[in-house]
């Protein structure tokens, strides 16, 4: 990952779009730009999009719906999996390892794990997403409703009538 | 310059707590997704709140929820004790199955019912002597009670049965086509020195005419059948397969 100007992407040659070394510019909401390799930014979908349908790389993409902090993290996970190969065992297994030491950090600091997880969903950075989804998702698995309220902050607004009808409702073991 | 829009557009979260609840409804989705395959996962999601159990009752969560995990979930097993067949859940404490296997009585013989088989979500259990058989839907706490094959009570020697689901006319032929249909209990058994292959179809209520075949002595084991097809494979002579087929109601070794 590199921050700078955006003089690299906008210097890159645009002939050079299949050979993935162009430079690509991202901004935050706080304006701070981020110069990111084309093969990183295709980690995320909606720009891979705008990149393929020959959209403004040169002039770079502001994303008004991420912050810096965020971007830094999301670009950590995109330079990974899009600088790096994955062919090998040994490659994927390093992969695999560096996916279990990013959420393991994010989870412990729950706010910043919802940042991301809301910038991957933005961004439809689908390997990302599905991490961090995984990650809240087992969050909640051990928890009782009571205990789910707590950790998410969420207001109980069921009444004793919903109560009744969903355990009535519920045929499991 | 072009601006890379998205659908939502929260402010910074202030809480840890607020962030979360502010996760937008897709992302909540995409979260109770990625549960355990269990049911009691989604049943305690569903009593957070409103907005959770709006979710988790959804039907195109629910079928995404069921292809996410493809395989359907061990819910626990069966096994035939010393006082008739008993549930074992997969999660403890035990629950409504387990509760409802255990009270299952007969008023006669030894009172207890006694575990075949099951498949494609029925249960199939006889009596002592085999003259009773019982197809029981945990889901649906259905049960369907039917005497057994005159034949097949007198019938002293070898027999074994497994229930199975025919998929539906122009259904998929998957699971959930299955567990909506009717059922049917193929028994086979040893009488005299023919082997008899039988259907009982739930849809007509009764057994159809049962097929003998003359074969050499077979000794069929209390063992599952195996479903492939339209045939039933039982284990006989110890390493022989006693093939039914139930569509054509042939028998074959």
């Amino acid at each position: 990952m590199a921050t700078g100007s955006g003089a690299a992407a906008a210097a890159a040659d645009a002939e050079e779009k299949e050979s993935g070394s162009r430079m690509i510019t991202l901004t935050s909401n706080e304006g701070k730009a981020f110069v990111v390799t084309e093969a990183s930014a295709r980690q995320s979908a909606t720009i891979r999009s705008m990149v393929d349908d020959g959209g403004c790389v040169d002039k770079g993409f502001p994303l008004p719906n991420v912050d810096s902090k965020t971007l830094a993290r999301v670009i950590q996970y995109c330079d990974e999996h899009g600088n790096k190969e994955a062919h090998t065992v040994d490659e994927r297994a390093a992969l695999a390892k560096f996916d279990k030491d990013f959420i393991a950090e994010l989870d412990a600091d729950k706010a910043f794990l919802y940042d991301v997880t809301m910038a991957a969903n933005y961004l439809h950075i689908q390997g990302l997403f599905a991490l961090t989804t995984q990650c809240i998702a087992d969050t909640i698995k051990g928890k009782t409703p009571e205990e789910i309220r707590t950790a998410f902050g969420i207001e109980y607004d069921l009444t004793a009538q919903d109560e009744e009808e969903i355990k009535e409702e519920d045929t499991h073991a | 310059m072009a601006e890379v829009t998205g659908v939502h557009s929260s402010p910074p979260a202030t809480a840890t707590a607020s962030a979360a609840e502010s996760l937008p409804d897709d992302v909540l989705a995409e979260i109770l997704l990625r549960l355990p395959p269990h049911p009691s996962f989604l049943s305690s999601a569903s009593l957070v709140s409103k907005r959770w159990l709006r979710h988790t009752r959804n039907p195109s969560f629910l079928r995404r929820f069921r292809e996410f995990h493809r395989t359907a979930p061990v819910l626990g097993f069966f096994l035939n004790s010393s006082h008739g067949a008993l549930f074992f859940p997969t999660d403890a404490p035990p629950g409504r199955i387990a509760d409802q296997v255990a009270s299952l009585r007969r008023n006669t013989g030894d009172g207890l019912w006694w575990l075949v088989g099951c498949r494609h979500g029925r249960v199939l259990l006889r009596s002592c002597d085999w003259a009773d058989l019982l197809v029981w839907d945990p889901m649906t706490e259905g049960f369907v009670c039917f005497p057994a094959p005159i034949q097949m009570v007198e019938a002293d020697a070898d027999r074994d049965a497994a229930v199975f689901c025919a998929a539906s006319a122009g259904g998929d032929g998957d699971d959930e086509d299955r567990r909506s249909g009717a059922f049917n209990v193929a028994v086979v058994f040893v009488s005299g020195d023919h082997v008899f292959g039988c259907v009982f179809s739930s849809a007509i209520g009764a057994w159809g005419d049962s097929t003998p075949v003359t074969l050499p002595l077979l000794m069929i084991y209390d063992e599952p059948a195996a479903l492939a097809g339209e045939a039933l494979y039982w284990i006989v002579n110890g390493s022989s397969l006693l093939e039914f087929n139930c569509g054509s109601q042939s028998l074959a070794l």
